[in-house]
């Protein structure tokens, strides 16, 4: 605003100084035309300067008066033709000043009318004397007379002129020089306005310059800013995603020794206690699973791993886990499908199956009474797209319509209170958002507050050819549990934490393994060239050597060590830790916290294949 | 008879072509006017050619009206160019002296014959001037045709009460 200002102020002065310059130059103008018209208008007059034709008159005066007295003198007829050519020429230049304008000056003098006016008598006695047929002596003495009588008045004449034209010079060199002095103070005033000018340009550069540099300045500090803002949200990331890391190593345990403590001899009381010590365990596995989905996000390092679906068996998967969870509100809970068959879709099953827990179970949270519907609709995008649309309506609380609009932001939730009242991370639906998006798709709202909301899911997914996909009854089914098929088999456990090292050893014993513990890759390096192992769970973050340089070397030696079986074991769930640990030569890949089911289907698999 | 024949013929060829070389000068018969002397391919005296008034006004005739410094009002001048005049003697030179009869001299370049329109004027609004207006002959440029000419330069070249030319 203040910027604006100072920019109007500069155009006005510099409007008010161009107008001042151009009026100066204008009045400089028309001083310089007024000088030379008067130039032109006095050589015009001039042009036959007054002492000229008054000389040239004072002249052919004095060769008339000689040529008379000599005629006189004489007195003969032969000087008569020459007498009249004088007064003829002495007449031209009398005529010339009675009419010349140039002598308009001289008129109004004395000396003029003596000189000139007062000489038209005689003239008319010498043309009378000249024209008479014969010479009359005496009235040409008595004209001679006259001319001598009126010398004095010529000469005065003469004289008269040339003062009159000093005075003419005079008053015009005057004139010129009080034009002169005005046209060089109007110069000078120029000048004095264009170095005020030019001075306030080089003042208006300079501020514009340091302006300029302020800003630049600004700006570099602005980057800084964000760019410190930015490391330290990426530092809190970090530190996110790290804790949780650090959180799930001994929630491992805490996990693993609840699920044995559940299989022990236990009271019906203690098995309760237990159930609810694994359900609080479960949902802070989910929280912890948010944050690390968050940071992951937030890095670009999500990534989604699209495999040929099938998608009832999904929806009935869906249907299974979130049934019981709205019959335990007292919720009705149904899904309406298509009637026409589904086609096949190439998708990443959990993140779908994420965004629909979030997104059902959200439902259920927020809904007091009534039901829960998941709805879905298909539709062809093209040959190879088909749209699917997921509704998930309820009849809870609802939204109001302000909320809506940060429901998909960091942390949010519905009222404040909300959080404390019905828990989890408000990361859930930012993080559903965000995989939504990766699928080429979002997450909408709609709601009435007091009626419920509808979440909609629209995902555009991939078709792929009905053979790519295992048909339901062909999905992998985990091995049947044979306590038998383990029994002997030689796990070697590289763990360099002691819980984990306890709780691993607890569940391999218990599918009667025989186990053996090193505590870094160096050890299992070396203990696997001195005897035979069946498999070897391998964790990734130990001391000394880590787990996959140790998968690397172990693979890299000679002879039939080189194939036993590794499991790369880790709490790291980032997407890129399955990857390295199969680009380093793992066979499979399992993450903790571990679950009983989980570990003894690998090691069956791994007794089947290796002791067969 | 001859002699008109002759005239009509030269008038014909001058207005055809004034550039064109006169022919031999007739010896002035009536009074002479001027007298032109110094390197002239023509004379019809001893030292000079000289003309009568009938000879001049048997050379191409030109008119215009103009405004001088002398009078308040424009004049019409009429008599040869200047050039026809100087053609009709074979002037050859760059510098034509003028003279008048109150010995006033002044210098012509011969170009200013070429360039411009210049008139030996013996009339001044259709009468004969007389010694006592500017008269008998009046070496006139048309100063209304160019500002240049409007400058004492020409006024002082243009004589009046002219009676003789020397080519130099």
């Amino acid at each position: 605003m203040a910027g604006r200002t100072n920019n109007r102020r500069y155009l006005l002065w510099l409007a008010v100084g161009t107008a001042t310059m151009a009026l100066a130059m204008a009045s400089l103008l028309v001083f310089e035309l007024a000088q030379k018209r008067a130039i032109e208008r006095s050589s015009a007059i001039g042009s036959d300067s007054l002492t000229a034709l008054t000389f040239q008159f004072e002249r052919e005066f004095l060769r008339l008066r000689q040529v008379l007295s000599e005629a006189v003198a004489k007195g003969d007829a032969s000087d008569m033709g020459a007498l009249a050519m004088r007064n003829d020429i002495f007449q031209s230049r009398l005529t010339l000043l009675l009419e010349s304008p140039s002598v308009a000056v001289l008129k109004s003098r004395e000396e003029y009318r003596k000189g000139v006016l007062d000489l038209r008598p005689m003239v008319a006695e010498l043309d009378q004397a000249l024209g008479a047929k014969f010479i009359n002596r005496r009235a040409l003495a008595d004209v001679l007379a006259e001319l001598n009588r009126l010398g004095a008045d010529v000469q005065a004449l003469t004289q008269a002129a040339n003062s009159e034209e000093a005075r003419l010079l005079e008053q015009q060199a005057d004139v010129m020089g009080q034009q002169n002095r005005l046209i060089v103070w109007l110069t000078l005033a120029q000048l004095a306005l264009l170095m005020i000018a030019s001075a306030s340009l080089v003042v208006r550069q300079r501020r514009q310059e340091a302006e300029r540099l302020a800003l630049e300045q600004l700006t570099d500090e602005l980057r800084e800013a964000q760019f410190r803002a930015e490391a330290a949200s990426r530092g809190k990331s970090q530190f996110l995603a790290n804790m949780s890391h650090e959180l799930r190593t001994p929630f491992n345990g805490l996990m693993g020794m609840l699920g044995l403590l559940k299989g022990t001899q236990i009271t019906a009381t203690q098995g309760e206690y237990i159930q609810t010590a694994q359900e609080s365990a479960g949902h802070l596995l989910t929280l912890l699973n948010d944050v690390l989905d968050m940071s992951a996000l937030e890095t670009g390092k999500l990534a989604l791993k699209p495999m040929a679906a099938h998608l009832p068996r999904l929806l009935a998967e869906v249907n299974a886990l979130m049934s019981p969870l709205a019959k335990g509100k007292g919720l009705d809970f149904h899904m309406r499908l298509p009637d026409a068959p589904l086609p096949q879709v190439s998708v990443d099953e959990t993140r779908l199956k994420q965004i629909l827990f979030n997104l059902i179970s959200n439902a259920i949270k927020f809904t007091a009474a009534g039901q829960v519907v998941l709805t879905l609709c298909q539709r062809m995008l093209d040959a190879h797209t088909l749209e699917v649309v997921f509704a998930v309506r309820d009849t809870g609380i609802g939204i109001e319509p302000q909320a809506q609009l940060r429901l998909f932001q960091r942390f949010y939730q519905v009222e404040g209170s909300a959080t404390r009242r019905f828990g989890g991370t408000g990361l859930g639906l930012e993080i559903s958002q965000s995989i939504a998006q990766l699928m080429h798709g979002a997450i909408t709202v709609e709601s009435v507050v007091g009626k419920g909301s509808t979440f909609t899911a629209t995902l555009q997914l991939p078709m792929v050819a009905e053979a790519q996909v295992p048909a339901a009854a062909a999905a992998p089914a985990p091995p049947a549990p044979t306590s038998g098929a383990t029994q002997g088999m030689r796990v070697l456990v590289v763990e360099d934490h002691p819980i984990n090292q306890k709780l691993v050893g607890l569940l391999l014993a218990r599918m009667d393994c025989q186990i053996d513990f090193c505590e870094n890759g160096q050890l299992a390096l070396e203990r696997v060239q001195q005897e035979v192992f069946h498999l070897i769970l391998m964790d990734v973050n130990m001391p000394v050597m880590d787990g996959l340089t140790a998968t690397r070397l172990i693979r890299a030696l000679p002879g039939t060590v080189a194939r036993t079986p590794i499991v790369v074991v880790t709490a790291d769930v980032m997407n890129e830790a399955r990857d390295h640990a199969l680009l380093a030569g793992a066979n499979d890949f399992i993450s903790k916290p571990l679950n009983v089911e989980q570990l003894r289907g690998i090691v069956q698999r791994y007794a089947a294949a290796g002791m067969a | 008879m001859f002699y008109g024949i002759r005239s009509i013929f030269v008038g014909i060829f001058m207005a055809a072509c004034v550039s064109l070389p006169a022919a031999a000068l007739q010896p002035a018969t009536g009074k002479v006017v001027l007298s032109i002397a110094g390197n002239v391919g023509e004379k019809n005296s001893a030292t000079a050619a000289l003309f009568d008034m009938e000879m001049l006004q048997k050379l191409p005739q030109h008119s215009f009206t103009t405004l001088t410094p002398w009078d308040k009002q424009p004049i019409k001048f009429t008599g040869p160019f200047l050039r026809d005049v100087l053609a009709a003697v074979k002037a050859s030179g760059t510098t034509i002296k003028a003279m008048a009869l109150n010995d006033y001299q002044t210098s012509i370049p011969a170009d200013d014959a070429q360039k411009f329109d210049v008139i030996l004027a013996y009339k001044m609004n259709d009468a004969d001037i007389p010694v006592r207006t500017k008269g008998p002959l009046f070496i006139v440029y048309p100063y209304d045709t160019k500002s240049e000419l409007r400058s004492t330069v020409y006024y002082e070249r243009s004589a009046w009460q002219l009676k003789s030319m020397t080519i130099e």
